[in-house]
């Protein structure tokens, strides 16, 4: 078997947190495997860990008890500077409300991974390719506050491929779009998944999205049920 | 029955019970103490700046006001319950004139009076000595006498002994005089030793100049100020009621031509006028750093509005009226300014102890002598202070609290919509920003209303106005212009921090216009101190010709009451190596109802080896030609200017000998005193007031090698007189010395303006990364180091801060020339050279910068330490 074939591994992982003195289950005793090129829905309630889920595959979070491999390296032994370093060339995000940067325009929103990676010198080809994948090649100088809710996630989808990262991690990423729009930015990530060979972890409460992925599971009250 | 106890209501459950509704003390709570309390860190930050604002507005305003009050008392109590006072302006008069009003005493009672002053030699301080008839005054001065012995017997030494002085209970600090005790001071440069013959129990007329004064009789006076058979003033007290005027037509009918009738309050208004324009320009410096405090307020409440901006939405969803979401805010920012003000109050009468000393040391500089030595502060005094603070920090509100009136709910309902409003420019506020700066320009070139800049003020005022108005363009400028640079060179945190200038930029205008106007306070101040020292320093290289200055000492340069006689400095002439002697008099008289100093000189002596830098008219060198021997007198810049005159214009003088003419032969530039001179040649001057003796003279030296020598020689001339004697570089040191110390205040006040608006900067910089938490945690999600983040915050510190700085220099200097031709030549007639001190300015600029990006640190530490994941929360 290729060591890369399960690009992500999460095994035994359990999360919890305090809130209010109380303390809340965020994931329970999770365990799941993804290979390269999957499009993996993670679907459940408001509040049923999804978030959590993301957050400790992205770096930004770590898990109480149990391991996650990504590309065959822990993040347990990651400080945060590594992990935040894996963020910025591997791993692509794409929230419910876009985030892209107001200030900014489409382009620069774009760009913005390159730069903080200091990669953005010969970087304008690549962001182009992206524009124009996205069919916003035209709207290269425009800002966030000019464009309509499916096209700023158009945006963040391809800001989050920018750097080439070998997953995308999208958290209710129709959330905030009409069912029109919501399609379109799911085939998009489809596609796109598939075009440059990224694996995604679409978040969502919407039980309809299931159907679009190649692995599903189901996430309530912290604990992971496969349904695909 | 069940009682049901909720956050704001309790419910009986009873069949038929009433449902208590919300109160508003509870909406108040939730709506407006909480949200204060949970950002305890910026409302500290807030309430300070506000307090300090405050603080030194009062400070300003009470220590202007002890110093006026000290005057009014000194005048009221020293004059008892003069109803007029009859005077010789400037100099004595012959004592038979107090028995030409014998024949007014139906009208009239007459008091005379010696004034002048001495230093106590123990403390070193001046003390003014009245000379008046004892017991005759005891009726109408407001003193109570304690002597050795009770009675006659007591007052009998007051009155028969030539040497019996009467100090008050509390006389200068550190001191302890009783009855029995002998005094020393030095008068007119002799040590003389008085006998405390009573003291004045510490009321009335003995609280008068704050104790730095004592009463001898007539008598004893004329003899220790050498005035036998002169006196300086007659109290006047009205017997009847008749009309002021009818009673000085009578007296002045009685009197020689050259003596005046004048109101006593005359000479404090005297006083106001001259301190005017200092105190103005000590208030529009206190009101600037005030005024920088409440931009804090507006900055506190516009972030708050953004942040609760759901909450607003929310309310205004449930059935509230614009007007709650306003009103929350206004009573958010009215209590930031009454706790602040109240701290500020406070704050403020310790504050203006120290404001008083400085302002004291002023005014003694440079107009009159001046006692008052603590703020004497009641709590009701503060009032105005107070509510001034509270209603210019609820009105500091209205924007934001207009902003938050005017919020569409469905907008803000709608999760993100608001967030990505940017900033692209406002056509209008750049119009009348321009209108403003013209209208500045005009205010410019108006003449002074009674002698004061009013127009001068009002286009500072202006400036600071267009300022604020053209920030946002400056900000979106710098945005522009900078990004491409900041991009290339500081990468990605360049980018960002250049493109949010943007974003939010009302409250970016706002810490940026205090950086702004506090820059501009200290620029400008900065370039006319400069320009008017470099001005006093080389004015007084090409003025100082002489090689020694010689006056009695104890006093000021500019007290004329302390004399020599001339005929010992006529002797200076006979010494070895010295070339020529200048005698110099002057007195303080009154011109047009305004103060003048007439002074007298040897115009040979200044023709051949001394100079002055002449304005209008011949050179030095034909002077003497033109003056001596003739009704011919030059006067100084100022005096021209004050009293518009020019080139051969007359001055009509009363003088003793009767009314002159004199015709103005030259302008000449003085800086010595702000009154402007009258000069006349000596032997003119003594042609007309009969008055032989010097205030002081300069000796002309063949070979400065030989300075040393002379000066011995003049000591030995002089044995009983004491003798201030400085060469021409001491004398320049101390004029320069004295110039420093009177600009001290201001330099405080520039630094306390500049530490508002850096707390400004640093509260913005607070409020922008809360407000951007979301945006950080994204940068942050997006791969950016902790040290990324902090990056960013520290640029857009840094860009703020320069934007700050190029705006403040600029309006700084305009400001300058406002404070250098316009406010300073109207308010003083004084014309001032611009310097630029190019190595201050430079040094300046570096600091500002430094303070925008030291107020950075913080910020950008606490958007470093944000969690990313919790940052972009949206659930």
């Amino acid at each position: 078997m290729n060591a890369y074939e399960n690009v992500i591994r999460l095994t035994n992982v359990c999360k919890s947190y305090s809130a209010g003195g109380q303390k809340i289950i965020g994931l329970d005793d999770v365990s799941l495997e993804l290979n390269a090129g999957d499009f993996a829905v993670l679907m459940g309630p408001s509040g049923g860990g999804k978030t959590t889920l993301l957050n400790c595959i992205g770096g930004l979070d770590q898990p109480d008890q149990g391991e996650i491999t990504i590309r065959g390296y822990s993040l347990s032994g990651m400080n945060d500077k590594e992990r935040t370093q894996l963020r910025r060339t591997e791993i692509g995000f794409v929230f419910q409300f876009f985030n892209l940067l107001p200030t900014l325009t489409v382009w620069e929103n774009i760009e913005l991974p390159l730069l903080l990676a200091d990669k953005a010198e010969g970087g304008q080809e690549r962001i182009s390719e992206l524009l124009d994948y996205v069919g916003l090649l035209d709207r290269a100088n425009s800002f966030p506050a000019e464009l309509s809710g499916g096209q700023m996630q158009r945006v963040a989808i391809a800001r989050a491929l920018a750097p080439k990262p070998f997953a995308l991690l999208a958290d209710e990423p129709t959330g905030n779009l009409d069912s029109e729009n919501g399609t379109r930015i799911l085939d998009l990530m489809k596609q796109a998944a598939a075009d440059f060979g990224a694996t995604v972890i679409l978040a969502t409460h919407n039980p309809q999205i299931m159907e679009h992925g190649n692995r599903c599971w189901e996430i309530r009250d912290g604990r992971l049920s496969s349904t695909r | 029955m069940a009682t049901v106890v909720g956050k704001f209501v309790t419910v009986d459950f009873h069949p038929h019970a009433e449902v208590k509704t919300l109160r508003y003390r509870d909406l108040f709570v939730c709506l407006v103490l909480r949200p204060l309390r949970a950002d305890p860190f910026r409302l500290f930050i807030t309430i300070l700046g506000v307090a300090v604002g405050v603080a030194v507005f009062l400070s300003i305003q009470l220590a202007n006001l002890q110093t006026m009050r000290s005057f009014e008392n000194s005048v009221d109590q020293a004059l008892g319950k003069a109803d007029a006072v009859i005077h010789a302006d400037g100099t004595t008069f012959d004592e038979l004139v107090f028995s030409k009003l014998l024949p007014l005493r139906e009208w009239i009672k007459a008091y005379p009076v010696i004034e002048g002053y001495g230093v106590e030699q123990k403390s070193g301080e001046a003390v003014e000595i009245l000379g008046t008839d004892l017991l005759r005054d005891s009726s109408r001065r407001d003193f109570f006498v304690k002597t050795k012995e009770e009675n006659l017997k007591g007052l009998l030494p007051l009155i028969l002994d030539p040497k019996g002085i009467v100090l008050p209970e509390k006389f200068i600090p550190g001191t302890h005089f009783q009855p029995g005790d002998r005094i020393e001071f030095l008068i007119n440069g002799k040590i003389k030793s008085l006998n405390v013959n009573a003291v004045l129990e510490k009321k009335g007329m003995a609280r008068a100049l704050n104790g730095n004064f004592a009463i001898m009789d007539i008598a004893s006076a004329q003899l220790v100020f050498d005035r036998v058979g002169k006196l300086d003033r007659i109290d006047i007290e009205f017997v009847g009621n008749e009309d002021y005027e009818k009673i000085r037509a009578r007296v002045l009918h009685v009197l020689p031509d050259y003596l005046r009738f004048d109101r006593p309050e005359r000479k404090t208004q005297q006083v106001g006028k001259m301190l005017r324009a200092f105190q103005y320009n000590l208030t529009a410096l206190s009101f600037v750093a005030l005024l920088v405090a409440l931009y804090l307020i507006y900055n506190m409440v516009a972030l708050s509005v953004v942040r609760r901006r759901s909450e607003i939405g929310t309310l205004r969803a449930l059935g509230a009226s614009p007007y709650l979401p306003a009103g929350i805010f206004i009573l958010e920012a009215t209590l930031i300014g009454i706790v602040g003000s109240a701290l500020g109050v406070w704050l403020g009468h310790y504050l203006a102890q120290f404001s008083l000393i400085a302002v004291s040391t002023t005014v003694n500089n440079l107009y009159a002598p001046n006692y008052a030595e603590a703020v004497e502060f009641h709590w009701d005094q503060a009032i105005a202070h107070f509510i001034f603070g509270i209603v210019a920090s609820a009105f500091s509100a209205i924007i934001p609290a207009w902003d938050a009136a005017s919020t569409a709910p469905t907008l803000v309902l709608r999760r993100g919509s608001y967030d990505l409003k940017i900033f692209r420019g406002n056509q209008s506020l750049n119009v009348m920003a321009f209108v403003i700066f013209v209208l500045a320009g005009l205010c410019s070139l108006a003449p002074p209303l009674d002698g004061f800049p009013y127009f001068g003020f009002f286009a500072v005022f202006l400036i600071i106005l267009g300022i604020s108005l053209s920030t946002p363009s400056a900000l979106l400028w710098t945005r522009d212009h900078l990004s491409g640079f900041c991009k290339r060179n500081l990468g990605a945190e360049g980018l960002l921090a250049c493109m949010n200038l943007s974003q939010n930029v009302g409250r970016n205008a706002l810490a940026v216009s205090s950086l702004a106007i506090a820059f501009m306070m200290v620029v400008s101040m900065s370039i006319m101190v400069h320009s008017f020292r470099q001005t006093v320093i080389v004015w007084l290289e090409q003025t100082l010709q002489a090689d020694l200055y010689v006056r009695p000492a104890g006093g000021r340069d500019i007290d004329y009451n302390v004399l020599l006689p001339a005929g010992s400095a006529e002797s200076v002439r006979s010494i070895a190596g010295v070339k020529q002697v200048d005698l110099f008099r002057a007195m303080d008289i009154t011109y047009n109802e305004k103060p003048v100093a007439l002074g007298s000189g040897d115009f040979n002596a200044l023709s051949r080896y001394g100079n002055l830098v002449i304005k209008e008219g011949p050179p030095v060198s034909e002077l003497a030609q033109q003056l001596v021997g003739q009704n011919r007198a030059i006067v100084s810049e100022a005096f021209a200017l004050k009293h518009e005159k020019r080139l051969g214009d007359v001055l009509k003088l009363k003088t003793p000998a009767g009314p002159v003419e004199f015709e103005i032969t030259a302008i000449y530039f003085d800086y010595s005193r702000e009154r402007g001179y009258i000069i006349i040649d000596r032997q003119t001057f003594i042609k007309y007031y009969k008055d032989t003796e010097i205030n002081s003279f300069v000796v002309y030296l063949e070979d400065e090698t030989q300075l040393e020598f002379v000066r011995k020689e003049i000591l030995k001339l002089f044995p009983d007189t004491l003798l201030n004697l400085r060469s021409n570089a001491e004398l320049r040191r101390d004029v320069i010395v004295i110039f420093d110390k009177t600009f001290a205040i201001t330099y405080s006040l520039e630094v306390i303006a500049v530490f508002v608006a850096a707390l400004g900067l640093f509260n913005t910089l607070v409020a922008l990364v809360l407000e951007r938490k979301r945006e950080m945690g994204i940068l942050r999600m997006l791969g950016a180091f902790k040290n990324q983040v902090k990056r960013v915050i520290l640029i857009e510190a840094g860009l703020l801060g320069v934007t700050g700085s190029v705006l403040g220099f600029t309006a700084g200097l305009a400001v300058s020339y406002l404070l250098i031709f316009v406010i300073n030549k109207q308010s003083f007639g004084w014309t001032i050279q611009v310097h630029y001190p190019y190595g201050f300015l430079a040094l300046l600029a570096l600091f500002f910068w430094s303070v925008s990006i030291g107020a950075g640190l913080l910020p950008a530490r606490l958007a470093s330490r944000l969690d990313p994941k919790e940052a972009v929360r949206t659930e």
